[in-house]
């Protein structure tokens, strides 16, 4: 079960690392709400 | 970073369990947020469109919105609460009007769509993309490719109103007036006056909120 929750969790943070790429392109999405973008995916 | 508590916890969690470093945590942290945020709003959405009975609108102008917000950017508010409830606001009223209005004479339609797309277009010339201190845009390069990108958007829009013009499809007009009205609510946002309305609300309850922009 450990082991199940772990890869998981690996395979979350992967496509979340992935997600990010995509969901920084835009200048804002469609609320008025912009949560602060981190240093490291400002372009 | 001032990201919501749950997005915290989960990106928390997710750190411990894969050992990543502060930096990816906080990435993590901001693409969890974002997930969340745009969930919820949508599904308030969907749901107060049902509600009122103008889904068709409701979903009209999240898309015209998304679309012309995802390039051309706007002012914000410094809450995900207010930004939910304005948003839930607008959204809704746009909706119901564009329903009130679906019934005036295709030529008043007509004029409202020329009017609305001469503003979008004159607006996002001039001023997209807007951005905010939150996502501030930082190369010349991707500046330049969001503004003709917004003003791509703002011509595929231009060319959705005609061709609804041609279909029978029975909520054509109220789809119509969504639209025209989304394109005059993207458009305001891009404005000063957009940013002062959106700092007065982010007021109402915190008078010590500084202004955005």
């Amino acid at each position: 079960m450990k082991k199940i929750i772990n890869k998981l969790c690996y395979f979350s943070v992967t496509t979340m690392l992935f997600m990010a790429s995509i969901i920084v392109t835009p200048t804002c999405f469609a609320w008025h709400y912009q949560p602060e973008v981190p240093k490291s995916l400002r372009k | 970073m001032s990201y919501l508590p749950i997005s915290k916890r989960i990106a928390g969690y997710l750190s411990f369990q894969t050992g990543l470093s502060a930096e990816k945590e906080e990435i993590i942290t901001y693409v969890i947020e974002v997930t969340l945020i745009n969930l919820f709003n949508i599904i308030n959405i969907l749901f107060l469109g049902l509600l009122f009975d103008v889904l068709p609108a409701v979903i009209t102008c999240l898309i015209t919105v998304a679309l012309l917000r995802h390039t051309a950017g706007g002012a914000h508010s410094n809450s995900p609460w207010r930004c939910a409830l304005i948003t839930a606001i607008v959204f809704l009223s746009i909706s119901i009007a564009a329903s009130y209005l679906a019934h005036i004479k295709q030529i008043y339609i007509d004029i409202m769509a020329i009017v609305a797309i001469a503003i979008g277009t004159f607006l996002t010339v001039r001023l997209a993309p807007v951005d905010s201190p939150s996502a501030p845009i930082t190369s010349a390069n991707r500046r330049k490719r969001l503004k003709c990108l917004s003003i791509i958007v703002i011509g595929f829009i231009s060319v959705v109103i005609v061709l609804l013009r041609q279909s029978l499809w029975l909520h054509t007009q109220e789809v119509q007036v969504a639209i025209i009205l989304s394109v005059l609510w993207t458009s305001f946002n891009l404005t000063h006056f957009g940013h002062l309305v959106m700092s007065h609300i982010d007021r109402l309850r915190n008078p010590k909120t500084k202004e955005v922009n």
